[in-house]
């Protein structure tokens, strides 16, 4: 069931905020999409969970995509209402260089270990964030996993390598580069 | 106690904080990561006034594996047999959720017939699991004998079930995209009924055993109350949320595969506590025994599988597919770019969200306590770290 009033309220609501639209043949999700400036993220959200009519109080999920050919990640949240039994598809554009947002967790205390997530594997800072640090990597671990352009530095678990140099790719061909994210982590990790 | 066995490179992240907030009367106290109650490697620092836990934070990540990455370099079927790897006590129902994304990004119709076998499976699996928490919960709070019951002899049989069926005792890639790798074997359907039947008086040997045991009750009655709004924000799903009072199931509210064919209760509690969550997970066995006794009686004819081939390459998109596990809702989010490998994939794991709730819960609780909120949560760390 795809929910266009709900988007039109959003969008009443937020004028900035565009539903994506529907590309021919791509597949989507039956539920309402809507695409959020950054900036916006937290007073849409904060709608999202007050507003009597929308009263998305269960965040199901939040992750984040890294569309290197366009340059921007994208994040997604998946929130669910308990009471209407209706969900959204919120979706945020960020610049890959900044990677920065605000955080939802001051709305959902569940957003908590989920943004570290990303945070942690994708790099992206969460401003706001009560307790932003790593969740599954070690502390000095070096780039970030989900990025696309990540090259895994060979550790002492890659038998027969050196340790410190580029490791292989999918067909086990040595990367030749370090890639920019490999570099020395940025601060605050 | 201040040592950090994570990484020989730097401290652990979490002991640190907490030793900034640490008062004149308070100590931290490790828990973990091999501590026989955390049912996995999960590593708890606890803040202590006397015996009163004031604060706690979780360290994660002991048993990360880098699942999503792995996944952007597999084909679709090579994923299933990492999705297994998730949550072992339930591999069926992780095998499941994937195919699920996967057949609503192709697009594929499954056969009743195969519905019927995910069905048959999906639901002893979390019998299965549920059977490991009756035990363990038990051997948390001291209890031994349900532990030998539930595990080590009606588990089994759930196993041998399975292995009959597709040669695996605990990592199946059975359900496969488009239906199931084989069909079921010959009087397999009646081997089922006949658990059911043998289940039956054993149930009330499970309620003897444990769940009218007064030490029990008296340990888990009123421990680590959870309110109904507090779960819902942080996104608690499942047994955990139910305990609580909402009905929220997927089974029933948005209704997957052929669920809304089949009569069955969705127990709930009232509390919110140990012993509602408990309770919920005992209920549920035997509600799954229902729906189990049903599809085994409508049982229909057909083919397996449906028409999905060797090699296949979604559209491009992207979905997001989520259905009841044992733990709650077990979600995975595919971005496909057209090829044979998911371009992002997210999986979104209920012990994962259900585990926030557990700072909150132990506050005000003393250590024996926590053992048994830890216990009560149900969660596989195989599935929280990923």
């Amino acid at each position: 069931m795809y929910l266009p009033e709900l988007c039109q309220k959003v969008i009443a609501k937020f004028p900035d905020v565009i539903v994506p639209p529907l590309v021919e043949k791509t597949i989507r999700d039956p539920e309402a999409m809507v695409l959020v400036p950054a900036k916006n993220i937290v007073p849409v959200c904060r709608f999202l969970r007050e507003n009597d009519e929308m009263a998305f109080d269960l965040p199901i999920q939040m992750t984040a995509v890294d569309y290197i050919k366009e340059n921007v990640f994208e994040l997604v949240y998946y929130l669910y209402s308990s009471k209407k039994k209706h969900a959204i598809i919120l979706k945020a554009r960020i610049d890959r260089a900044a990677a920065t947002i605000e955080s939802v967790t001051p709305i959902w205390s569940g957003m908590d270990w989920q943004e570290r997530e990303v945070f942690d594997l994708m790099g992206i800072t969460f401003t706001g964030h009560p307790n932003l640090k790593r969740i599954m990597m070690w502390d000095g671990f070096p780039g970030f996993p989900l990025r696309k352009d990540y090259v895994h530095v060979t550790d002492r678990y890659d038998s027969g390598l050196e340790i410190g140099t580029p490791g292989l790719d999918a067909k086990g061909v040595p990367f030749k580069a370090l890639g920019a994210t490999t570099g020395e982590a940025p601060s605050g990790h | 106690m201040a040592t950090d066995v994570k990484s020989n490179v730097s401290k652990g992240p979490v002991f640190e904080t907490l030793i900034e907030k640490v008062g004149e009367n308070e100590m931290l106290l490790n828990l973990g990561p091999q501590h026989p109650s955390t049912h996995g490697v999960l590593r708890v620092v606890l803040k202590l006034d006397g015996e009163v836990i004031t604060d706690a934070e979780c360290d994660l990540g002991y048993l990360h594996r880098g699942v999503e990455k792995l996944c952007e370099n597999r084909t679709y079927p090579m994923i299933i047999v990492l999705s297994d790897r998730d949550d072992y006590l339930s591999a069926m129902n992780n095998n499941w959720g994937f195919c699920l994304a996967v057949e609503k990004l192709l697009k594929t119709e499954i056969p009743v017939r195969a519905d019927y076998i995910r069905i048959l499976v999906g639901e002893l699996n979390r019998i299965a699991s549920h059977m490991v928490f009756y035990g363990t919960f038990g051997i948390d709070i001291g209890a031994f004998t349900p532990f030998l019951h539930a595990f080590g002899r009606d588990r089994e049989e759930i196993l041998d079930l399975f292995e009959e069926i597709c040669g695996a005792r605990i990592t199946y890639n059975y359900v496969r995209v488009g239906g199931v790798m084989l069909d079921v074997p010959e009087g397999w359907i009646g081997r089922v009924q006949a658990f059911c039947e043998r289940m039956k008086p054993r149930l009330v040997e499970y309620d003897k055993l444990l769940t009218y045991n007064p030490i029990f009750m008296d340990r888990t009655i009123g421990v680590g109350k959870l309110s109904a709004e507090k779960a819902i924000e942080i996104g608690v799903t499942g047994p955990a949320l139910r305990a609580s009072g909402p009905t929220l199931d997927l089974r029933k509210d948005h209704p997957y595969s052929l669920y809304s064919n089949f009569k069955f209760d969705v127990p709930t509690g009232k509390n919110g506590d140990c012993y509602d969550r408990y309770m919920v997970r005992r209920q549920e066995m035997t509600e799954s025994f229902r729906i189990i006794e049903q599809a085994c009686a409508t049982f229909p004819d057909g083919p397996f599988m449906g028409k999905v081939g060797k090699v296949y390459r979604p559209g491009i998109g992207e979905v997001y597919a989520q259905h009841e596990g044992p733990r709650g809702w077990l979600g995975y989010y595919i971005v496909s770019d057209g090829t044979d490998r998911p371009y992002r994939l997210h999986i979104r794991p209920p012990s994962f969200v259900n585990l926030q709730s557990l700072k909150e819960l132990v506050k005000g609780w003393k250590i024996a306590d926590v053992i048994a909120i830890l216990g009560s949560l149900d969660f596989v760390l195989g599935e929280v770290d990923r």
